[in-house]
């Protein structure tokens, strides 16, 4: 897989977690209020604009989101794309989003929709330069959540 | 000053005082990185595992990646959390683990029991390697390697503890 396949590899539409991110775009530290957040994938936007903040859909093509950089205060998808490739994934999601704004990714994680195991995010999510990791566990999916930092 | 945490090493060990963990963070200000790898570098296992946790803590570079190998190759005391914190810092761990484990210099069992298990628990290990591993079995049948496997599985497991909703 290279970084063009993106779009399908992180699961744009996808619904799950859907309700937990948006959810977690208000419970991660320091953000609080409405915020501007990066959805890929309709479900996600739905839910955030539910949850009273305000979605900039978008899309990833030729491993690029189309938004300017640090052009948000969080991003929120759903799926992680292969391993091998996962971290510069992450690291372009980091470039929209300002310093010291939150990544939130859901994954499946339990018995029937295993993921990722907890400490590989963590370390995805480090190669990428994001800190603060934070994991959440709900209903069979995790939500990993890292701070920008520039 | 990160330096200044060293009587907390001892609670780093296993990853369950958050009240150090807390001293870490809040001493991660100014040019706490090259300090950070400095401490890594230090020949004081305490000075060490403050430095490797104030890494894991914040985040590492280059300079903090190369002072871990180097820390991890000169047979640390702490090289079970030395070698969690590459992999936590170190987007390139299974390959430097990979040439750590297949070279004929003799290592201590715990960095061994260290090395084996954390690249196991690599997304990027390759079952090439892992049909070679079989190299260290007398090894990994030491307490010695057994206190490595251990001291690895605790950090990659309780750096991040997850929080039920």
């Amino acid at each position: 897989m290279n970084v063009d396949d993106l779009a399908l590899a992180l699961g744009l539409g996808a619904a799950r977690g859907a309700k937990a991110l948006a959810r977690a775009v208000g419970s991660a530290a320091g953000v609080d209020g409405k915020r501007r957040v990066v959805a890929l994938g309709d479900a996600i936007a739905r839910a955030l604009e539910q949850a009273g903040h305000e979605p900039l859909r978008a899309r990833m093509e030729r491993g690029r989101l189309s938004l300017e950089d640090s052009s948000a205060d969080a991003l929120c998808a759903s799926g992680l794309p292969d391993l091998s490739v996962a971290s510069d994934v992450l690291r372009e999601c980091a470039r929209v989003v300002k310093s010291g704004g939150r990544i939130i990714m859901a994954t499946s994680a339990g018995l029937v929709g295993r993921g990722p195991e907890r400490h590989v995010l963590t370390a995805l999510f480090m190669h990428a330069g994001l800190v603060g990791i934070e994991q959440q566990l709900a209903r069979g999916t995790a939500i990993t959540i890292g701070r920008v930092q520039r | 000053m990160l330096r200044a945490l060293a009587d907390d090493a001892t609670a780093l060990i296993q990853l369950q005082d958050a009240a150090a963990l807390a001293r870490v963070d809040a001493a991660l200000t100014g040019d706490w990185r090259a300090e950070a790898s400095a401490l890594v570098g230090e020949a004081e296992w305490k000075l060490q595992l403050v430095g490797a946790a104030a890494l894991v803590r914040g985040g590492g570079d280059a300079a903090a990646i190369e002072a871990l190998w180097r820390a991890i190759d000169g047979s640390s005391w702490v090289a079970p959390q030395l070698v969690a914190a590459a992999f936590f810092i170190d987007e390139q761990f299974a390959a430097h683990a990979e040439r750590r484990l297949l070279d004929v210099m003799r290592r201590p069992p715990k960095t061994i029991g260290a090395l084996v298990r954390a690249y196991h628990r690599s997304a990027a290990s390759r079952l090439p390697v892992v049909a070679q591993l079989g190299r260290h079995d007398r090894t990994m049948a030491s307490e010695e390697a057994r206190v490595g496997v251990r001291g690895v599985d605790t950090w990659l497991d309780r750096l991040v503890e997850p929080r039920l909703s």
